[in-house]
């Protein structure tokens, strides 16, 4: 069963994006902040994680700059989901959002649960 | 008649008496006043104290060469038209004074009275045209400024209101589908309906912040385009194919004319895409019987390509037609409200075809059907005309 971590400092769709995920037979966890959080996921060990990136304190693009830094998390895959658009330090273009020059996949919110569903199955499985 | 004070607006400079006098003399009836004198002291005092728009001087003169004075206003005052007054025909000097003390004219002694008069007219309108020219030139940078400005916080605010809306929207809509798709347990048909309608409209929404969002950004220019020269017709047939089930479900037809010569042509594909699903959209919503038509038309020797989407549906009314590619403009229809639009795709239709290079345009007639067309242009020949 995949393991799959939400960071997300909403949390009615952070819950709400969990139990989409649970019935489709996925393990889920959630964070409500990227603030030192490495111990975390060290711990968790998550297959995939899905990552706000407005949020307060470090954002989503600083929480991917820090995993790059570990040896054990830098090759988490993370999925943007974000209701971010124009402007800002990132700029959606597609088929995703740049951080320092890696394009991450991304899921605007609202999202399709059919969409999410897809990402999700298609990032862990290749 | 009582006689208004003139201003003063022209400074003469000679060391001559005799020459100043003249001078004073001369300007009697010009509708500005001269200030007129031997000294450079005075003449200093004059410039700071006066609006002098003209500043004649001497070349030779004991105190201070005519050169080095013109320099002093240029440095001081550079918006004064400035004159040599000289009696040589003395070209390195004329040369000299060009160059540092950027000189307007010449005027030569002895002088005419009626050249005198004409150039220092002259000079004046010279002063008066830049000084409009100028203050023109800063109105204009202020409201460039101030529009820049305007723009930056439209465009902040739009994004901010955005990612406001879609957040809460997001939970709204994950909920609801989570129920409607009954993943979270069994619904009674009729709460299926009840949240069947919430989700139609949650989905509306999500469409005008979308929509919202892609008109600002074109409206803007910032909507990056990424033009590739690709065959039309395949991104029509897929369009076709993706919306074919909702005409049928509806018992219109679909027919489908594509010219097989149509060139390739330079678009964005996914753009393209957005304007057949609008105008696709609209026939399928504004048609009750019959069908649409969709034709690609090869027009090489106007140089561009045509495509139509065209309907046997109600028509637009005469009055509406000059409103259809505006914003938030939709036509009011007694008959069915059920799939509510933005009131935006087809001002974001015209943005896209235009940023193509192309246009498009309506016909139609009410009972009759209407006829939505736009023209992309064939690239060799935009690059050939460039």
């Amino acid at each position: 069963m995949a393991k799959i971590l939400i960071i997300d400092d909403d949390h009615d769709l952070a819950n709400l994006t969990k139990i989409t995920l649970t019935k489709n037979g996925y393990k889920v966890s959630i964070l409500h902040s990227a603030d030192n959080i490495t111990d975390e996921i060290k711990t968790l060990k998550p297959d995939l994680i899905l990552m706000d990136i407005m949020m307060p304190g470090i954002s989503g693009a600083e929480a991917v700059r820090n995993l790059k830094g570990h040896p054990q998390l830098k090759s988490i895959p993370v999925i943007f989901l974000t209701g971010l658009v124009l402007g800002g330090e990132e700029e959606i273009e597609k088929p995703g959002i740049s951080v320092d020059g890696q394009m991450y996949q991304t899921l605007g919110k609202p999202y399709e649960i059919d969409e999410l569903l897809a990402v999700v199955s298609k990032t862990l499985n290749g | 008649m009582e006689l208004m004070p003139k201003e003063i607006q022209v400074l003469f400079l000679d060391d001559e008496e005799s020459i100043i006098d003249g001078i004073q003399r001369l300007f009697i009836r010009e509708p500005y006043d001269i200030f007129a004198t031997t000294s450079v002291a005075q003449a200093r005092e004059a410039l700071a104290k006066y609006k002098i728009k003209v500043v004649v001087s001497d070349y030779r003169m004991p105190e201070i060469s005519g050169t080095n004075f013109l320099r002093e206003v240029k440095d001081q005052y550079p918006e004064m038209v400035k004159i040599l007054f000289t009696g040589y025909t003395d070209f390195s000097a004329a040369e000299e004074a060009i160059n540092i003390g950027e000189v307007y004219r010449f005027i030569n002694k002895p002088w005419k009275t009626t050249e005198m008069l004409s150039t220092i007219r002259q000079c004046i309108e010279h002063y008066d045209l830049l000084l409009k020219a100028k203050t023109k030139e800063e109105e204009l940078e202020l409201s460039n400024k101030k529009l820049t400005a305007m723009y930056e916080l439209q465009k902040e605010f739009t994004s901010t209101v955005s990612h406001e809306l879609r957040t809460p929207l997001a939970s709204i809509k994950t909920a609801i589908d989570l129920v409607v798709r009954k993943m979270v347990g069994d619904i009674t048909p009729e709460q299926e309906e009840v949240l069947g309608r919430a989700k139609k409209n949650v989905d509306r929404l999500k469409r005008l912040i979308d929509d919202i969002l892609d008109l600002t950004k074109m409206e803007s220019g910032k909507l990056q385009m990424n033009f590739v020269i690709n065959n039309l017709n395949q991104v029509i047939s897929e369009t076709i194919d993706a919306q074919k089930d909702v005409a049928a479900s509806r018992g219109l037809y679909i027919k489908l004319e594509l010219d097989d010569k149509l060139p390739p042509v330079p678009f964005d594909s996914d753009r393209i895409t957005q304007v057949m699903n609008n105008l696709l959209n609209n026939a399928i919503k504004f048609t009750k019987t019959g069908g649409i038509t969709i034709s690609s038309v090869n027009k090489v020797d106007s140089n561009h390509v045509v495509i139509a989407v065209k309907d046997t549906g109600r028509g637009i009314a005469q009055s509406w037609m000059p409103k259809v590619f505006e914003k938030f403009q939709q036509m009011e229809s007694k008959e069915s409200n059920e799939e509510g639009g933005t009131g935006l795709g087809l001002a974001i239709c015209r943005q896209i075809v235009e940023r193509h290079g192309g246009k498009i345009q309506v016909e139609s007639q009410e009972g009759v059907g209407t006829t939505f067309s736009f023209i992309l242009p064939i690239q060799e020949r935009r690059l050939s005309r460039v």
